[in-house]
């Protein structure tokens, strides 16, 4: 038997999604694979930047040597399911 | 409380957590706490002695600018690994036409003064290696720089390295090499500039400085493509095993480095040099048990030819456990040579 609830706060989805990417969507239940295979992502590059040090200055490098590219696409990224979490929101989720 | 929620908490708190390490590490890299507590504690006072060393065993430290050098840079974790000497770069970065600024170099020099003085006080034989890049250059990566730039850093590089071979003097360090990895590939100066530079520095750093003077090189593009080095003069050479290899290539490249290099010194009429073996991960950055395989196979392989014996401590490895009681044993078989 399914239990209608209330549904979350829109805001509450896109920032969740925003901070940490899929975990908005975990929040609202909807494109739940998604959201844990951005979650499994972010877990592992946090991972990475823990077990070497020297990945710190590879990054680093990295975003030097691409200048805005990586840091804008981030961004992008994150402004992206956070709307995307926000107007699932608002088109209607059902808690099960 | 929802399933969801509860969910969405757990994984936040986990991922969350995560941030803050992360955040705590990138904090740590950039904070010179470690580097400031050395200087502090060893500035000023009356030099050190110089010490006659016959076989240098101990740790090649990464670049003492950085912050990550600064995990294992205390005394007695290198007299507790049994390390009789340390040898360690340090930089000055070249601004983006080829010059340095001479507070730059002074803030370098001092620093590298106070570092001498940390390790020389409890005995420890200080190998100095100077070494630049461009600034904003962080060391990973090839990079080659435009003709006009190698033309300016490598001439206006000579008062600096002779700056820190005065330092050098005053302070009574066992070994001084002018340029750290002169011919490494991301300052692609070509052999032949390397070697004409090399020599064109050690006499002016023979009239400021009176220990040893060492021909510190990658070897590696000089090896694979049949160049030679003139190392007329010199004392000592050092190299470090290659990276980015498998195992058999690092340890026929590894053999080649040593038979090139006494050719070389032959050539040059220098039977008396002596040569330094850095063990090194074979890949960047490494892993601790890539660096027992290359110390076993430098230092069995060399033992009787080699004058010194490094392991290149490229991201703190040497902490790791097993890799240290690996060493530690090495430094006591090859200190009772």
């Amino acid at each position: 038997m399914k239990t209608e609830m209330t549904a979350p706060g829109p805001g509450i989805a896109a920032t969740l999604n925003l901070l940490i990417p899929g975990l908005g969507y975990v929040y609202i239940g909807r494109r739940v694979k998604l959201g844990y295979a951005l979650i499994a992502l972010n877990v592992l590059v946090l991972l990475y930047l823990l077990s070497d040090p020297f990945a710190f200055v590879g990054v680093f490098a990295l975003i030097i040597k691409t200048r805005l590219i990586i840091p804008a696409a981030a961004l992008v990224v994150g402004v992206s399911v956070a709307v995307d979490a926000y107007r699932l929101v608002l088109r209607g989720v059902r808690f099960a | 409380m929802k399933a969801n929620t509860r969910k969405t908490v757990i994984l936040g708190a986990i991922v969350l957590a995560l941030y803050g390490l992360v955040f705590v590490r990138i904090a740590g890299h950039f904070t010179t706490r470690g580097v400031q507590f050395l200087v502090d504690e060893d500035h000023g006072g009356a030099p050190y002695p110089r010490r006659k060393v016959e076989s240098y065993v101990g740790i090649w430290a990464p670049s003492l600018s950085r912050r990550e050098a600064a995990a294992f840079v205390k005394r007695e974790d290198f007299l507790a690994i049994g390390a009789n000497a340390i040898g360690f770069p340090v930089g000055v970065d070249y601004e983006s036409d080829g010059t340095y600024k001479a507070r730059d170099v002074q803030e370098r020099v001092e620093r590298a003064r106070a570092f001498v003085r940390y390790y020389k006080k409890v005995g420890l034989a200080v190998i100095m290696a100077v070494q630049t890049r461009a600034r904003g250059n962080i060391g990973v990566g090839i990079w080659n720089p435009p003709e006009h730039l190698k033309t300016a850093y490598l001439k206006n590089f000579e008062d600096v390295s002779v700056r820190f071979a005065q330092m050098a003097e005053e302070e009574n360090v066992e070994v001084f090499a002018p340029f750290n990895d002169i011919d490494r590939g991301d300052r692609y100066l070509g052999p032949q500039r390397a070697s004409d530079w090399m020599q064109k520095i050690l006499a002016r750093i023979r009239e400021v400085y009176s220990g040893k003077i060492m021909w510190k090189g990658d070897l590696f593009l000089a090896v694979r493509e049949g160049h030679s080095f003139d190392l007329a003069g010199y004392d000592m050479a050092a190299f470090v095993t290659p990276v980015s290899a498998g195992r058999p290539v690092v340890e026929a490249i590894t053999d080649r480095k040593i038979s090139e290099l006494r050719r070389w010194a032959a050539t040059a009429g220098n039977s008396n040099l002596e040569i330094v073996g850095i063990a090194g991960p074979t890949s960047f950055p490494g892993k601790p048990e890539q660096v027992i395989w290359a110390s076993d196979m430098l230092f069995g392989r060399h033992r009787d030819t080699l004058a010194g014996f490094m392991v290149l401590d490229l991201i703190a490895n040497v902490k790791d456990p097993k890799l240290y009681a690996h060493i530690q044993q090495w430094f006591a078989q090859l200190n009772e040579n």
